[in-house]
């Protein structure tokens, strides 16, 4: 539903009569669904936005209006010197206060504000700009209150915001932020308000039901903290007023959007930006750094402390300014963080911060700047932890995951985030809780560690060796000289034993040949294992090794290679992540092989393989979460060097053989590994045939061989041998699922599944709602009206 | 008998309507037939307002009703018929009720369980993520070699 067909263009409001200003939340929410509306008002005066997140991820519906927000929402400043009482719109670029209203950035997510404001009748949503400890005016409140009083009729419940000072202070002797008589003057109704610290529970939002004594109650919130009451909130020529919205983003220099954790305690930072670059920045203008005040450049408001840690300016990087008044949104979990923009060419960014306490766990949203368009448009991406109640966050920390994030994002999500028109479309909101990870566990755990062999014998030793050092070992392996006429005559060398003591002389015992068990060749580094540098291949007793300058001893039989982790992401955070979901893990050498969403989704996984570097054999464990493994797989990494003319024949046969069939080629990694095996040693082959080529020769034969491997991908095209050659060298991970047509307003038409029983009482205001089992005989009514009344609850209501 | 008229603009499927009703007039009226509680016919004097209401309560019967035809007649009368809003009608009581909840709006949803509502494509989605390593070599340049030889183990390089 598009904010013209609820407004039509032309009102002075959006279809609330002046004297009507306030729509009760629930009433809005029906009216707007699951649209989140905006609102902003900067300094030059803009308006109302509606956007629709719901019609395929895309903006079907920004509506700009001149700052006319009379769906329930009004500010009250301090020192605005604004006249009270005049209802305040800006039809035409003219501003008027309200109870000394300044201007105003707000942004409410509707239903975010339903969920935390869920009380049905009037509601208003009240901002209290500059409240600080008992400096709010208290005619300004008498005033609100008549105004209350007399047009709800005594039900009342709307927000109050707090910003305090000298935070430390005030929590500590829970001195009252609020201390006041309300008067409703006309009345001839008194009562005393008061309202402390300790009033606020520590439910995230920090907020407190607060009854007012004159019939009617105030949603009441703390919204930051100042530590030096001395000095202004804000500055009134620009703007400041700081109110909590959940929906913010902060653009990165180049398209990650960055988010500022940290303690949250106080959280303020300003940087003013000028175009092409930051000129100034947290720790040099503006705001607290290790909890000294730094006055901005621009006098903007500063408030409350901000414990990055060191920052420096490049520390934190900003994309340009917008010509736009509109600025940067920022938040963590529920809390945000805002920006604004004063002026033109300059933008300042604000960073504020509701305080949250340390058991809480907040979490952050980022955003990928998009590449498929030309404006700046923003994707929603993930949704990461970054606030442990156990350690401080850090910038680092943060940027750290983005990495991660950047891997999670999800390209169908609202594609249309377009910063110049501030639109925003944020997605539903997860739960800050973290969710459980797939399948329920209990019991043990498991002590999975990956070790490798130790295989290292003086029967035979292995030697780690580049294609270098491949072709200087075969060239040693030959001697030439010419006989007695002068022909060139070429050999392998013998091994020559000499006599020592009283004998002298040598005797030739025979080709090295049947001393070299095989040769190798493997698709990663082998030397991450080397045990150390070598001159030389010792053969049998290895007085004189055949010298290879460089090649490494390996003390090992058997290796583990890491492919590194993977996350797999909730997609839905819902049931589609497990039902009409396949998740398929690829893995070179080895296969494809399924994965269980129930095991996998939300973990890390990690990709080990284990090597058997005799055969060539390899196994892939794919581990979750560096604890067990979910899925197993063998196939063959290591190939065969041919050394001589007889296994190379055998190779190139097998080659053939594989390419002109191919259902040989992506056969099954066993008929492959038989294949290996086949190959005589060396000593067993005729060894009187001629032996054409060299060792390195022979070794350019065979490195296809890594591509290959027994895939049952199905992305592979089973018929066409030569994929078996190209196939990646990097494990992967395919995730198939569904996509979902999902209506707009599904749960509030619809609803989701439920498992409770309760008593209705605790469903109210929660909106829409089936029931069954539902037992009418409490009820004082006639059988019809009970079996109407089962009939409504069943088919569903709005509670 | 007194009746009040409202005019409500909410969903007919709310429990408790009171945000939406705005109060009208209450008016003289009598029963028109013989009628049943929950869709009584009323009469009363025609006034060119009461066309504009579309609910009314019957305080004696404690019982809220949604207008469902007027009915004018010669002489200056009005017809009016309605259906019992049972919800309203019975709203605290309703609220007090243990009932087991099927699907809810709010968020005490359990979102593991299979919602076959959730209208699916034909089509699917493919996502491809990768592991963070790439420790095998893609060409044979990179790869290395495994010499394996009859022997013991050699000296190190000083």
């Amino acid at each position: 539903m598009k904010l013209d067909e609820l407004y039509p263009t032309g009102s002075t409001s959006y279809g609330i009569e002046t004297t009507a200003q306030f729509m009760s939340i629930p009433d809005l929410i029906e009216k707007m669904g699951d649209q989140y509306l905006m609102g902003y008002v900067p300094s030059d005066g803009m308006g109302v936005y509606a956007v629709d997140i719901t019609n395929g991820g895309d903006v079907v519906s920004m509506t700009r209006k001149p700052g006319n927000f009379g769906w329930g929402y009004c500010q009250w400043g301090y020192n605005s010197g604004a006249a009270p009482g005049t209802i305040y719109y800006n039809n035409d670029g003219t501003l008027e206060r309200s109870w000394g209203i300044d201007y105003d950035c707000t942004f409410i997510n509707a239903a975010e504000m339903c969920r935390l404001n869920t009380r049905t009748g009037m509601s208003v949503w009240l901002s209290v700009a500059s409240v600080h400890n008992n400096l709010i005016d208290g005619n300004k409140m008498t005033q609100f209150a008549n105004y209350v009083y007399q047009q709800v009729g005594g039900v009342f419940d709307g927000w109050l915001d707090f910003t305090i000072d000298q935070y430390h202070d005030i929590i500590k002797n829970d001195t009252p932020i609020f201390d006041r008589d309300l008067n409703v003057s006309n009345e001839g109704v008194t009562a005393h308000l008061t309202i402390r610290p300790s009033d606020f529970d520590n439910a995230g939002m920090k907020f407190a039901l607060i009854d007012t004594g004159l019939g009617f109650s105030l949603y009441c919130r703390i919204l930051g903290f100042r530590l030096n009451e001395s000095k202004y909130y804000y500055d009134s020529a620009n703007i400041p007023t700081f109110n909590i919205m959940p929906f913010f983003q902060i653009p990165h220099n180049d398209g990650n959007m960055i988010l500022m954790p940290g303690s949250l305690d106080l959280a303020q930072i300003n940087i003013t930006y000028n175009n092409g670059g930051i000129t100034a920045g947290r720790g040099t203008t503006g705001g607290y750094y290790n909890n000294k005040y730094i006055q901005n450049g621009n006098n903007a408001t500063v408030f409350g402390a901000f414990d990055f840690g060191e920052l420096s300016v490049n520390d934190i990087d900003f994309t340009r300014v917008f010509s736009s008044s509109l600025g940067w949104w920022a938040f963590v979990g529920n809390y945000v963080l805002t920006s604004t923009s004063v002026g033109s060419g300059t933008a300042v960014f604000r960073v504020n911060a509701m305080y949250t306490p340390r058991d809480v766990y907040n979490y952050v949203r980022f955003f990928h700047k998009r590449t498929d368009t030309p404006s700046d448009s923003y994707s929603a991406a993930d949704t990461v932890t970054v606030f442990d109640p156990t350690e401080t966050p850090t910038f680092d920390t943060v940027s750290g995951t983005l990495s991660e994030i950047a891997a999670r994002l999800r390209p169908w999500q609202l594609p249309n985030v377009d910063i110049k028109s501030n639109t925003f479309t944020p997605e539903d909101i997860p739960d800050p809780t973290p969710e459980p990870g797939g399948d329920e566990e209990s019991g043990d755990t498991i002590d999975f560690v990956m070790r490798s062999f130790s295989g290292a014998s003086n029967f035979i030793t292995n030697y780690a060796m580049t294609r270098r050092h491949v072709g200087i070992f075969g060239n040693r392996l030959w001697t030439s000289w010419a006989d007695s006429l002068g022909n060139p005559t070429e050999m392998i060398k013998n091994i020559r034993i000499f006599y020592t003591g009283g004998d002298t002389g040598s005797i030739d015992i025979g080709s090295v040949m049947p001393f070299i068990v095989s040769m190798k060749i493997f698709p990663f580094d082998l030397s991450n294992f080397i045990g150390y540098e070598t001159n030389g291949i010792k053969i049998g007793t290895g007085h004189y090794p055949i010298e290879v300058p460089g090649c490494w001893y390996l003390p090992r039989s058997s290796v583990y290679v890491s492919c590194g982790t993977v996350t797999i992401p909730r997609i839905f955070n819902d049931f589609r992540d497990y039902e009409n979901m396949n998740i398929m893990c690829y893995v070179p050498y080895c296969g494809t092989v399924e994965l269980n969403p129930g095991d996998v989704i939300g973990r890390t996984l990690s990709c080990t393989y284990g090597v058997d570097l005799q055969s060539g054999g390899c196994t892939a464990y794919i581990i979750v979460d560096n604890n067990y493994p979910v899925a197993t797989i063998s196939g063959q990494m290591g190939s065969s060097v041919p050394l001589t003319a007889t296994n190379s024949g055998q190779l190139m046969s097998q080659r053939l053989s594989d390419i002109s069939g191919a259902s040989a080629l992506i056969g099954n990694t066993t008929m492959q590994v038989q294949r290996e095996s086949e190959q005589p040693h060396p000593k067993q082959a005729n060894m009187d045939s001629a032996i054409v080529g060299a060792v390195l020769q022979a070794a350019d034969s065979v490195p296809q061989r890594f591509r290959r491997s027994a895939i049952s991908c199905p992305t592979m095209s089973a018929g066409n041998g030569l994929d078996a050659f190209a196939q990646p060298p990097t494990p992967y991970i395919q995730m198939r699922y569904g996509i979902y047509d999902l209506p707009a307003n599904y749960k509030h038409s619809i609803g989701r599944i439920s498992t409770k029983s309760n008593r209705l009482s605790e469903y109210k205001d929660t909106g829409f709602i089936t029931c069954s089992n539902v037992d009418t005989s409490p009820l004082n009514c006639h059988n019809d009206e009970k079996a109407a009344i089962k009939a409504a609850l069943e088919s569903g209501v709005y509670i | 008998m007194t009746i009040k008229f409202y005019t409500y603009s909410g969903d007919n499927r709310k429990i408790d309507k009171s945000s939406g009703m705005v109060l009208g007039m209450s008016k003289e009226c009598s029963i028109y037939q013989q009628t049943g509680i929950m869709h009584p016919s009323l009469v009363m004097t025609y006034s060119d307002s009461i066309v504009n209401y579309n609910y009314f309560y019957i305080p004696k019967w404690h019982r809220y009703y949604f207008i469902t035809g007027m009915e004018v007649m010669p002489g200056g009368r009005i017809i009016i018929t309605g259906s019992e809003d049972v919800l309203f009608s019975n709203k605290d009581a309703i609220l007090e009720l243990d009932v087991y909840v099927n699907r809810t709006e709010g968020n005490n949803f359990n979102k593991l369980i299979v919602d076959n509502n959730f209208p699916t494509q034909a089509n699917r989605h493919c996502k491809t993520l990768s592991f963070s390593s790439k420790p095998f070599s893609a060409t044979d340049t990179d790869a290395c070699y495994l010499l394996t030889v009859v022997g013991g183990q050699p000296d190190e390089v000083e």
